[in-house]
């Protein structure tokens, strides 16, 4: 399985987590970002891909649309107890109103007592929030409140 | 020259950085702390309350408490005030955990009696409380038992079984701020929200089993239900899960994309989004924030009467027999109108106080009358190693800080730092070794909350007890702890 890179930079909103995701694309961005969430949360290795969940959302901001992404992960958590180890995702613009379209199937379960997990993420910030194309390739910076 | 070292120093335990210091500030700005906490302070505490200063309507001083620590939009340990007419309310003000908060019951147990079945009654009191990521509360809420929670507090709780009628008088509010409005909170806070009653959470929250270790002020410690060195106690630190998150999630997202456009109001950082407390939306969010600190005081309250039934379970007497009585229940992330004299008239205002906690001194109207002479009990959590303490308001919070002073001990070390100079089947080992046993939903969150990676409590106390924001009354020492 590709990795895909995140770096946690330590010395940025030290109670809580401030992360660095880099990728070649756009949607590696977001798989960076939901691994720096997931692997925040839960040692991913002790989950299983049991259940299914599919996941759109539209925005005309990039940023807004990974804020939103995100927080939608944590919403799954909270109210459906799910955490998830895969994650697929395709991003478009869309012709008819300019916005970006995010679909996602996640592939997760159930938290239980199986489940090690580790940190609660309380929410997405817009703490230093960006997502840029770069020469090469694509950069974001996304802090999450533990 | 950096802007620590611009700040004028007023005595030993503060320092002031004038409004000519930058454009825009509209108030100064007050640090609080010892020499060794203010020269360790982090630049973006510095930098964050400086734009706290900026706000509109904000009066007298933007204010850091001794422990404040980097946040986002206010730092952590920030307290400001807004004029109810001209002023805003922040949700980066409060903090997502609105209504995190401590509570602090006693007992009549002594260590002795307590330390041979210090593990069974961890171990007892873990599986009572459900603890970490993803965990669902034992209270089953319809979507109009939680409109009830949300707009009653403690109050439902008390009329459902979980605890005593005492335990309102002896919260802050009364363990409800008044005009919640269920209404006013998304779908999506209700649905994150309504199986998390009962739930202690994770990160840096937890159930603490502790021995009185110094008693300082014992006819204030008497008054507060502690009688004597090597009682026994019990902390709770916790919020309103789930459901304040979304609840500040929600109306940051709103008012970050109304505040240049509809109320001319600049953004310095995207988290100190705000909107002017008269405006619609505003009053909203007072509205959904009122639900969620309901729900904290509810979620302590439950919790309260868990810990109870473990004790009742482990020890075969009576929580009444033991002197369970709750000492005090303290929020340490919200906004509330308050009335102070300000520039010699009385005024209301709206303080946020975000990792602050409230410091009412002696003869306040607010606090219950058995505190009438002492000032109310402030209880200020150290990290799960180190201790805590339980403190009395003054007369000088109400004068000088919005009745606030600090909460806690504030981190230094980031998480990941602190993970990988220990981990946390060592740590729980060497607490061991020190007489504490730590019942945790996970050792890798065990780590993150290691002794070494927050301020030394004993530097925040000296330093808020010698300004006189709060009186030391005695300091407690764990010797059982659940981590979340």
């Amino acid at each position: 399985m590709k990795r895909f890179p995140y770096l946690l930079l330590e010395d940025i909103a030290i109670a809580d987590a401030c992360f660095e995701l880099t990728g070649d694309t756009l949607e590696e961005i977001f798989l960076s970002g939901f691994y720096a969430l997931m692997e925040t949360s839960v040692e991913m290795s002790s989950l299983n891909s049991s259940i299914q969940k599919v996941i759109s959302l539209s925005e005309l901001s990039l940023e807004r649309l990974l804020f939103n992404f995100l927080e939608e992960l944590i919403f799954l958590k909270d109210a459906e107890y799910l955490l998830f180890k895969e994650c697929e995702i395709s991003i478009n613009k869309s012709s008819s109103d300019s916005k970006f379209v995010l679909n996602a199937v996640l592939k997760g379960q159930e938290v239980t007592d199986s489940v090690k997990t580790i940190t609660d993420v309380k929410a997405i910030t817009y703490y230093q929030l960006f997502v840029r194309k770069m020469e090469n390739g694509w950069k974001a910076r996304v802090t999450f409140d533990l | 020259m950096s802007i620590r070292d611009k700040a004028e120093k007023k005595n030993q335990y503060i320092h002031e950085i004038p409004i000519q210091h930058q454009m825009k500030m509209q108030v100064p700005v007050k640090i609080y702390g010892n020499p060794k906490i203010y020269n360790t302070l982090d630049q973006g505490v510095f930098e964050q309350i400086i734009n706290v200063s900026k706000l509109p309507g904000i009066v007298g001083y933007a204010m850091t408490m001794p422990d404040a620590h980097w946040g986002y939009g206010f730092p952590i340990g920030g307290v400001a005030a807004f004029d109810l007419e001209k002023g805003v309310v922040s949700p980066g003000g409060i903090g997502f955990d609105i209504n995190c908060g401590m509570r602090l019951v006693t007992t009549n147990l002594t260590f002795n009696q307590v330390k041979p079945k210090i593990k069974e009654l961890m171990d007892t009191l873990y599986n009572l409380i459900p603890t970490g990521v993803g965990k669902k509360g034992f209270v089953r809420l319809s979507t109009k038992e939680f409109r009830d929670v949300s707009e009653n507090g403690s109050e439902w709780c008390i009329e459902k079984g979980y605890g005593w009628e005492e335990d309102l008088n002896r919260q802050e509010s009364q363990g409800k701020i008044p005009g919640a409005d269920f209404d006013a909170v998304s779908e999506k806070a209700k649905s994150r929200g309504i199986s998390q009653l009962g739930t202690l959470g994770s990160g840096n929250h937890y159930l603490e089993v502790q021995r009185v270790s110094q008693i300082f002020d014992s006819e204030t410690a008497r008054i507060m239900g502690i009688h004597s060195e090597d009682q026994v106690v019990a902390m709770i630190h916790c919020g309103s899960r789930g459901f304040g998150h979304q609840i500040a999630s929600d109306y940051l997202k709103l008012f970050l994309d109304k505040m240049e456009s509809d109320w001319g109001i600049p953004i310095y950082e995207r988290e100190l989004s705000a909107a002017p407390i008269q405006s619609r939306d505003g009053q909203e969010y007072l509205k959904a924030m009122a639900c969620a600190a309901n729900m904290g005081f509810s979620n302590r309250q439950v919790i309260l009467h868990q810990v109870r039934m473990g004790f009742e379970k482990v020890f075969n007497q009576s929580a009444e027999d033991m002197e369970m009585s709750l000492v005090y229940d303290v929020a340490h992330n919200i906004a509330k109108q308050e009335d102070y004299m300000i520039e010699g008239k009385k005024q209301k205002v709206l303080v946020h106080r975000k990792g602050a906690t409230r410091s009412f001194g002696p003869s306040s109207k607010d606090i219950p009358n058995i505190y009438s002479a002492v000032g109310q009990p402030v209880i200020l959590g150290g990290s799960m190693e180190t201790g805590s303490y339980l403190l009395a308001g003054t007369q000088t919070a109400m004068d000088q800080t919005f009745g606030s002073t600090a909460h806690g001990s504030g981190r230094t070390m980031s998480r990941a730092k602190a993970k990988k100079k220990i981990r946390g089947n060592i740590l729980k080992d060497q607490m061991a070794s020190k007489g504490i046993y730590v019942r945790a939903a996970s050792m890798a969150g065990l780590a993150e909350e290691a002794g070494f990676a927050y301020k030394n409590i004993n530097d925040v106390v000296e330093s808020i007890h010698g300004a006189d924001l709060s009186r030391k009354v005695s300091q407690l020492v764990p010797i059982g702890n659940i981590k979340g």
